[in-house]
């Protein structure tokens, strides 16, 4: 035999190997996938992996004046504000992909939820205030982007109250009015 | 272009319109380029017992492609204040009320739920002037549209908001430095009044 048909035997089995290997950690339910953790991407078992919770955020997007929805996962924690944490931090971020409702600078200081108000409280930077655009249907649209999509995804939210760097406003540039906290008004999304 | 220097325009012009044609008494809460306090403009329209509130607005959004005339009328279910104030209205006898601080607070609630009397009313007049604003401008109908806003929850009278063009919008922000369209938007805005106010007469006069 010569080594080119060994070469050629020693390849199949090798194929043959991993082949059934596959298989067996499939059936198995231990065949490894890649997720994504904070530090990139990682390889880890489907024991080991997160689990995960689908939530909805509703974007601003140039075709159409209805907040449209999109697809997410976070994963699971049973502490409910770290998971509105990440609800968050994932709305600001991915709203840079979409037409964003705030001025850039704006940051979101802190947030804290009322028990026994079934309330969130988000307190934002000075930014939102000093280089907000004005419009009533800009106010509109930064209001609701938040109250709409906290409420619609944590069913224990009822309403959210607005600050801006840890005060009360009148309004946000003359229009709506930011000293009530506001509740859900689902005619600005798109179902 | 600044928002306040094109609708002071459109309220000037508004303001002759009203006077000379309908023959009616119109307060404006400036007449110059000075700021007036939010809640300063509609405690004019109370004290005045002012019968309309036109609030005149330049609209913006971060979504430039947004155009076309709004007009709003306040919405009163959005408030957990309103939602208090609507209770106890319905369940309460207002005169039981005791000490001073229960004062405060109760002229602070009729103060802040005057609206709640005239809603109806607000949303015929903002209909007008919406589909009149349509019609003229040939703009693209955004509807009648309802959310709290502070400076009509507190008129105790119909009160609307309108806003009559999108300056982030780059054809819009064109047309709001022309003249004849600023003409246009105040003629506009006087046919829907005047619509709801030949209504108004033909049917509680």
């Amino acid at each position: 035999m010569n080594k080119k048909v060994i070469y050629i035997l020693i390849s199949l089995a090798v194929i043959f190997f991993i082949t059934s290997l596959i298989i067996y950690l499939s059936s198995s339910g231990t065949f490894k996938r890649v997720v994504k953790d904070k530090k990139g991407e990682t390889e880890i078992t489907e024991e080991d992996a997160p689990e995960l919770e689908k939530v909805k955020i509703f974007f601003l997007t140039n075709g159409s004046s209805l907040f449209v929805p999109k697809n997410f996962e976070i994963e699971k924690n049973e502490n409910r504000i770290e998971f509105l944490k990440s609800y968050l931090d994932l709305m600001i971020s991915e709203s840079s992909k979409y037409i964003s409702p705030f001025p850039e600078q704006t940051r979101l200081q802190s947030f804290f939820y009322i028990d026994d108000k079934q309330m969130a409280v988000l307190d934002f930077s000075e930014e939102l205030i000093i280089n907000f655009p004005g419009g009533s249907r800009g106010e509109i649209e930064f209001i609701y982007f938040f109250v709409n999509n906290l409420c619609y995804n944590f069913k224990e939210i009822k309403k959210v109250k607005i600050l801006v760097a840890g005060n009360e406003y009148k309004t946000l540039s003359g229009h709506l009015d930011l000293e009530n906290p506001y509740f859900p008004d689902y005619k600005y999304f798109r179902r | 272009m600044i928002e306040k220097d094109i609708t002071l325009k459109v309220s000037n012009k508004l303001k002759k319109i009203l006077e000379r044609e309908l023959g009616v008494r119109v307060v404006t809460t400036r007449d110059s380029d000075v700021e007036v306090a939010l809640d300063s403009r509609v405690a004019k329209a109370n004290n005045q017992n002012a019968q309309l509130f036109l609030s005149i607005h330049v609209n913006s959004s971060y979504r430039k492609s947004a155009r076309g005339p709004e007009t709003y009328f306040v919405s009163l279910k959005a408030t957990d204040k309103v939602s208090m104030q609507l209770a106890m209205k319905e369940n309460s006898s207002f005169t039981e009320m005791g000490d001073d601080s229960e004062d405060d607070d109760l002229k602070m609630i009729l103060w802040s739920m005057a609206q709640t009397e005239h809603i109806k009313e607000s949303s015929r007049l903002a209909d007008y002037i919406q589909n009149e604003l349509n019609i003229l401008l040939n703009t693209k109908n955004r509807g009648v549209k309802q959310a709290p806003f502070r400076v009509l929850m507190r008129a105790s009278m119909p009160a609307v908001l309108i806003e009559i063009a999108f300056v982030s919008n780059k054809y819009e922000e064109n047309r709001l430095r022309d003249d004849s369209f600023i003409d246009k938007v105040a003629r506009s805005i006087y046919s829907g009044v005047s619509k709801y106010i030949y209504y108004y007469n033909s049917t509680f006069k």
